[in-house]
């Protein structure tokens, strides 16, 4: 499964600047961890209200990864 | 927004020329104006005039329905899971959006439908992003959204007679905003019981009060 595609194409959609966009993928044995970077103007766009974005985000990566049993982490960094 | 004028024989000669000119074979995303309906001189005789129009081509947005075909099922297929989208119903303020999914229905709805609530949100913001427009799009598979509003009014009609029975008020789990108003409107002419929201935000939950 390819989470990092995913979540690529999810949030280059909301951005403004997609092109810098940076998702850095760390495997472990468990846990797959996503890094997410954005520009600064754009944090707010992948966060949200309450960060109902991000919730969102990671309620969609958490059911694509069902299957695998594998626990899929996004980080949002700054 | 692109505004050309052309010239032409006639005004369908100009509007010819006009979408040739623009490159576009759709003419539903343009508006005609014309200007001078032209005039043929008689038998060659005569003052003969062309044919005038204003073309207004509207190259902003995509349409709609096209980027919610592009991206339900981009999402969804990233997501390892095959869908497909069996009907599109746009309306004034609401498109509707059928899918299907041979096996995988469930992982799409997800408990308590909170997987399919948050592809909803995505696809609103995503498609919002792209053309600009304000309809609310709502997903629905399986009539999920039809099984679900039934499963909650029995529920709070059950718990709304428990409450009755026992005299103690009963708390539900948070619910959305649609699935709260749903369970305030079916127990609202319930004489015995009264309902009330408390919390805040995503943890905001409906209480079923007995009446004094």
């Amino acid at each position: 499964m390819n989470y990092k595609d995913l979540v690529d194409y999810m949030v280059k959609s909301l951005v403004d600047h997609p092109d810098e966009v940076e998702i850095r993928e760390v495997e472990g044995e468990k846990s797959t961890i996503l890094e997410l970077r954005v520009t600064k103007e754009d944090i707010g766009k992948v966060i949200g209200k309450h960060g109902r974005i991000a919730r969102a985000i990671r309620t969609i990566i958490n059911a694509s990864a069902t299957k695998s049993g594998k626990r899929v982490v996004l980080e949002i960094l700054d | 927004m692109k505004v050309i004028e052309v010239e032409g024989r006639t005004v369908d000669d100009a509007t010819k020329k006009a979408l040739a000119e623009l490159g576009i074979a759709n003419s539903s995303k343009i508006n005609i104006e014309v200007i001078d309906e032209g005039k043929s001189g008689i038998f060659g005789f005569g003052v003969s005039r062309p044919a005038k129009i204003r073309l207004f081509y509207n190259t902003e947005s995509k349409d709609i329905g096209d980027t919610i075909k592009e991206v339900i099922p981009n999402i969804i297929n990233k997501m390892g899971i095959e869908c497909r989208i069996t009907d599109i119903k746009e309306g004034e303020s609401k498109v509707y959006i059928e899918l299907e999914s041979k096996n995988n229905s469930g992982l799409i709805i997800g408990r308590q439908g909170k997987t399919l609530e948050a592809l909803q949100f995505m696809v609103n913001l995503i498609v919002n992003h792209k053309t600009g427009s304000d309809k609310k799009i709502i997903l629905d598979i399986e009539s999920y959204r039809a099984k679900r509003e039934r499963a909650l009014r029995k529920m709070s009609k059950d718990i709304a007679f428990k409450v009755v029975k026992t005299g103690k008020p009963w708390t539900l789990e948070p619910m959305n905003p649609f699935e709260r108003r749903l369970i305030h409107l079916t127990l609202q002419n319930d004489s015995r019981v009264t309902t009330k929201s408390e919390g805040q935000g995503i943890y905001r939950k409906v209480t079923i009060l007995p009446k004094q």
